[in-house]
């Protein structure tokens, strides 16, 4: 019969409130580890989802090679899928804006190629015969040809041929009579179409741009279904069983330069890739978690076993005099470990699984909005896969096995003597301490002994400190990143928040007048906008601003040589705002005739700190002038009115300097092209802001009439949503944040009850002892409330100016990455509640053992004297 | 034939100025089958000298030979053993294990080698310890006389060589204790153990065949009670 077990299973039952309190901790630090692993397993395979979504499912991919090679890599036994698309063809398009993509590329696809190349069909369907085509919708917004669904065309498609040789960007040198392939850019008088076929085909469905179909590439991509003929030529879609295996594979292929692309966000986000990105942040990111959780769980383990053995010592002396090894000793406190592993680490386990459920579902909605671009729907899953489980189980285990180990190991080596007196190597070692009289004086004799405990116990007590102060730095830590982040919505929306919706677009294109119609808009503003440049004296500048113009660049001897956006805007709406500014017309600048208003604040991006400064451009006064001036050098004057205030939308545009002038007299003045007059020839000339009453409907409404006028709805952004969205991910933060360090606080808080509770109760010889010599219980609670302040007072002094430091150095580092200045703010509110918390858990555990003490009467306790 | 010797045998505690001998420079030994007591004032080294003869506390001068065998030559595991099969230790506060009933608390020893008691040999000593009708009792349903036979019982299971008790009677009445003496002697006599007792009482020392004196930590007397 196994004496230890006995043992060790009345002492659990003797110290109920202990036990429970331990087997809550590895509760909860199972149920931390799980949800930690879970997570970043469920977020890994979300983002690969995305990217699969956005960019397709396949790791590599090669341009036209022969059915041969395809035949060679599916040999390959490293591969686990391999998908082809057909080259078919080039066929010249007539009428196509884009001068660098003249052509129409035709692949074949199988059914299963649609998914895997991501292609979006947004009108009709897939081509199921070699007679039908589906086309990208960049054809008309980007090339201005327009393909209806049902339309017939007629196309010569044949190969690309190299007229003579030529250095691409892509492959290196083509040689002449090569074929060229379909990612190389258009080389223009250096390549022809020939060998063409007529082909006739009926257009069944419209697709959006695949992300396949790259940049440089000269064919909009047009699909058909594939021939299959002996001659033809493939793309290949390769996934080998073990993503990692793709570079290795790809290298023994023997590849010529450009003839092949990485998937590579795909890879990324399945771990395939090396190097630091994304993923190995996640796994840091993960390991760190993790590392707080084994700190802060091994803090409450390591003492509640510490405890418990010196609770124990005297029976475990009493053994070893009678005869027990240190090794059946050691062992029996491995039981007690392996006891409370299996009653805590299951139950853990499945509330961990629970927890990221529920977390699971509230992310769901939020996700793919904020993860997501286009049309692609990918839902956040939950993968809970038993290698998790095993690894979170394990973790724990071990951690408990280690704490029970280490403080068994140094009893089972004391004098069998010395462990029946409950006197430990390191007593011998401590310097006499006795009650101060200047403590006495202080805090009278209970204050006094409270504090000279506290001093002696001071090794034990360090333990629930220090995981008192690790909750502490991550709650405030947590607390003021929250207010950071909600900061920095709180000022996205200062600068979006008087539209809902806002468009882009490229060159004046009628269709962009049609949005104001979209539903639900309530009223919309359309400027057209183009750069010039200043001079600003710098003495106008701080010192700050004038350091962040120097980095920039945008300094000029005693000038900063700034960009402006010139956004000229309907008379109708520039009386509005004029109203707005406070700005009449009398009390001009003599010198020039047009007047342009202009916010006074402006800000800096400072390339190194990555920090902006607000500026005021004004000087004081209501009035200046400004000479702009545009690419081609021409100069133009204008008279300045500075304001606060900026329209509709107004602080969305890109330069570092925006005034605003009405179209009448820009276009007096300028003359009607005052876009070419500047000598301008970029893209966005045209912002639309738009307000509404139900920003999703507008936002949909506003896609459909974008297709239909042929503009590129990449231009449209709801900010409406996009901040909502961002508000969301805050909140998501939030629950995540808060919920781990109050999972981490609740082991603190148990270690912290259970340190106190047992060191009291291992002193219950001497305060029976006291109340034999008359310390009645108005005593006892004034000795309470001083141990209070001692050790609540104790874990703020080290854990205030460690969570300040952490948060000072938080503070730096968001700064730095994300752009923002922002004030430093401390998190009063954090810091208040963690303060009481700290007060509350120790309180509670003080009131919890004296009460203890008051059951277990005076004669017991002198009973536990010596031997 | 000697089953014990002591040589030299010395035990400081602390260092420097503050350094105390509790036992210093004891020498003496003892045969097989002889009942020692050993007797002195409080604080005079006597649980010092008994725990060190029974391997618990290691000396820090001097040498203790059980059968011929260097104690403390020999590891903690050998001495652990050693306590379990050749020593048993009787404390004045009884020192029982509170989860364990009068059965299992004897037979502890036992259970600690691993192996399983001889229930005739348990019900034997039980019944000679007149803890037949509470064997299924706990320590903290005894009185103090019978946790002390409980003891008793706990350190002859393994029928050791050496039996010592620090102080056996110090917790019990006079009736109790007279008891308690006659089954120690009992236990000297049927197993031809040699038992070593500190005792304060000069009636139980009188009953033994050895005296050793320790005033000071230093032995001042090893003389026969009886010629």
């Amino acid at each position: 019969m196994n004496v230890f077990r006995k043992i060790t299973t009345d002492a659990m039952k003797k110290n109920r409130m202990r036990t429970a309190v331990i087997i809550a901790g590895v509760v909860v630090c199972a149920a931390m580890i799980t949800g930690v692993l879970l997570f970043a397993a469920s977020l890994q395979t979300f983002l690969a989802n995305s990217a699969r979504a956005t960019e397709g499912d396949w790791y590599m991919r090669t341009q036209p090679i022969s059915s041969t090679k395809i035949s060679t890599m599916m040999a390959d036994n490293r591969v686990m899928e391999l998908d082809t698309s057909e080259s078919i063809g080039f066929a010249k398009l007539s009428g196509s804006k884009n001068n660098d993509k003249p052509y129409l590329y035709i692949s074949g696809y199988s059914e299963n190629m649609y998914d895997t190349a991501a292609i979006n069909i947004v009108e009709g369907r897939e081509a199921r015969t070699s007679k039908e085509l589906v086309v990208s919708e960049a054809l008309y917004s980007d090339g201005g040809v327009r393909y209806r669904i049902g339309q017939k065309v007629k196309l010569e498609v044949g190969k690309r041929i190299a007229v003579r040789s030529f250095k691409s960007y892509t492959g290196g040198k083509v040689k002449a009579g090569a074929q060229i392939w379909p990612n190389t850019e258009y080389a223009g008088s250096a390549e022809e179409i020939t060998d063409t076929k007529t082909r006739t085909y009926t257009v069944v469905g419209i697709c959006e741009q695949p992300n396949i179909e790259e940049y440089g590439s000269p064919g909009y991509t047009a699909i058909t279904t594939p021939d299959n003929r002996a001659s033809s030529k493939y793309c290949a879609f390769v996934k080998t069983e073990d993503p990692k295996d793709i570079y290795d594979f790809t290298a023994d292929l023997n590849p010529a330069s450009g003839s092949y692309t990485y998937n590579n966000n795909l890879l990324t986000y399945l771990g395939a890739s090396s190097g630091f990105d994304s993923m190995t942040i996640l796994y840091l990111v993960t390991l760190l978690l993790l590392l707080i959780i084994t700190i802060g769980s091994m803090l409450l383990f390591v003492n509640a076993f510490s405890i418990a053995t010196a609770d124990r010592a005297r029976q475990f002396g009493a053994l070893m005099s009678i005869g027990a090894t240190g090794r059946q000793l050691r062992h029996s406190m491995l039981e007690e470990a392996l006891m409370i592993g299996a009653a805590g680490i299951p139950p853990g386990i499945l509330c961990g699984i629970g927890g990221i459920w529920v977390v699971k579902n509230i992310i769901s909605s939020t996700a793919s909005e904020v993860f997501i671009e286009g049309s692609a729907l990918v839902r956040f899953g939950l993968t809970v896969h038993p290698a998790y489980l095993l690894i979170a189980a394990g973790l724990t285990l071990c951690m408990l096995l280690l704490s029970a180990f280490i403080p068994a190991r140094k009893v089972s080596k004391l004098p069998p003597v010395d462990a029946m007196r409950g006197i430990f190597k390191e007593d011998s070692k401590k310097p006499r301490v006795g009650i101060s009289g200047a403590a006495r004086k202080m805090f009278g004799f209970e204050g006094a002994l409270a504090s000279r405990n506290f001093r002696l116990d001071r090794r034990r007590y360090r333990g629930a400190i220090i995981s008192l102060v690790l909750s502490l730095v991550l709650f405030i830590s947590a607390g003021s990143l929250i207010s950071f982040l909600s900061k920095e919505a709180d000022d996205i929306y200062s600068w979006t928040g008087d539209f809902d919706i806002m468009y882009t677009g490229v060159p004046l294109q009628s269709g962009s007048s049609k949005l104001a119609a979209a539903s639900a808009v309530t009223s919309s503003v359309r400027y057209k906008v183009f750069t010039v440049r200043t001079k600003v004296p710098l003495k106008n500048f701080t010192k700050e601003a004038r350091a962040a113009l120097k980095e920039n660049g945008l300094t000029k001897g005693k000038n900063a040589n700034i960009y402006v956006s010139v956004a000229v805007m309907p008379d109708s709406a520039f009386s509005k705002y004029a109203k707005k500014a406070g700005y009449s017309e009398s009390g001009n600048d003599g010198s020039s005739s047009v007047k342009v208003i202009a916010p006074k604040e402006i800000y800096i991006y400072s390339g190194n700190g990555s920090y902006t400064t607000g500026v005021d451009i004004s000087n004081g006064s209501k009035r200046g002038h400004m000479r702009f001036t545009g690419d081609n050098g021409r100069k133009f004057d204008v008279g300045v009115y500075y304001t606060s205030a900026s329209p509709m939308g107004g602080r969305s545009f890109d330069q570092t300097i925006t005034v605003y002038m009405p179209e009448s007299s820009g276009s007096s003045f300028f003359g009607s092209d005052y876009i070419k007059a500047a000598g301008n020839n970029g893209s966005e000339k045209i912002y639309m802001f738009f307000k509404t009453k139900d920003p999703a409907t507008t936002y949909n409404s506003m896609k459909r009439i974008c297709r239909a006028e042929g503009l590129s709805s990449a231009g449209l952004m709801n900010a409406q949503a996009d901040y909502e969205g961002f508000k969301n991910l805050i909140s998501m933060m939030k629950i995540l944040m808060y919920g781990f360090i109050m999972l981490l606080s609740l082991i603190a808080a148990a270690n912290v009850f259970s340190t106190i509770a047992t060191n009291i109760l291992l002193r219950r010889h001497e305060f029976a002892m006291l109340q034999t010599v008359g310390m009645g219980p108005k005593n006892f609670v004034r000795m309470v409330c001083y141990s209070c302040i001692f050790y609540g007072m104790r874990a703020l002094a080290y854990g205030l100016p460690i969570a300040l430091l952490a948060m000072w150095g938080m503070y730096k580092i968001l700064l730095y990455s994300t752009g923002t200045y922002m004030a430093f703010d401390l998190p009063w509110s954090c810091i208040i509640v963690s303060i009481i918390s700290i007060i509350a858990v120790v309180v509670a555990s003080i009131l919890y053992s004296m009460h203890k003490l008051r059951k277990t009467g005076t004669m017991e306790g002198l009973r536990t004297a010596g031997f | 034939m000697k089953i014990l010797e002591v040589k030299k045998l010395t035990k400081i505690y602390g260092s420097g100025e503050g350094a105390v001998k509790a036992v210093d420079d004891v020498s003496f030994s003892v045969e097989k089958g002889d009942f020692i007591a050993v007797v002195g004032p409080s604080g005079s080294g006597k649980s010092t000298l008994l725990h060190m003869i029974g391997g618990l506390d290691e000396p820090t001068y001097g040498h203790v030979y059980v059968d011929g065998e260097d104690l403390y030559k020999q590891n903690e595991e050998q001495r652990a053993i050693f306590r379990r099969r050749q020593v048993g230790f009787i404390y004045q506060y009884f020192n029982l294990i509170p989860a364990l009933d009068v059965r299992e608390n004897i037979a502890l020893p036992v259970y600690l080698d691993g192996r399983e008691p001889d229930e005739a040999r348990l019900d034997e000593l039980i019944g000679l310890l007149g803890l037949s009708d509470r064997e299924k009792h706990y320590p903290d349903q005894l009185s103090g006389g019978q946790q002390q036979r409980v003891s008793i019982g706990r350190a002859v299971i393994n029928s050791p060589s050496i039996v010592l008790a620090d102080e056996p009677t110090g917790n019990l009445d006079s009736r109790n204790s007279q008891e308690i003496v006659e089954l120690l002697k009992d236990s000297n006599k049927r197993y031809k153990q040699t038992l070593i007792v500190i005792t304060h009482d000069e009636d139980i020392a009188l009953q033994a065949d050895r005296i050793i004196t320790i005033e000071d930590g230093r032995m001042s007397e090893y003389g026969a009670v009886r010629t």
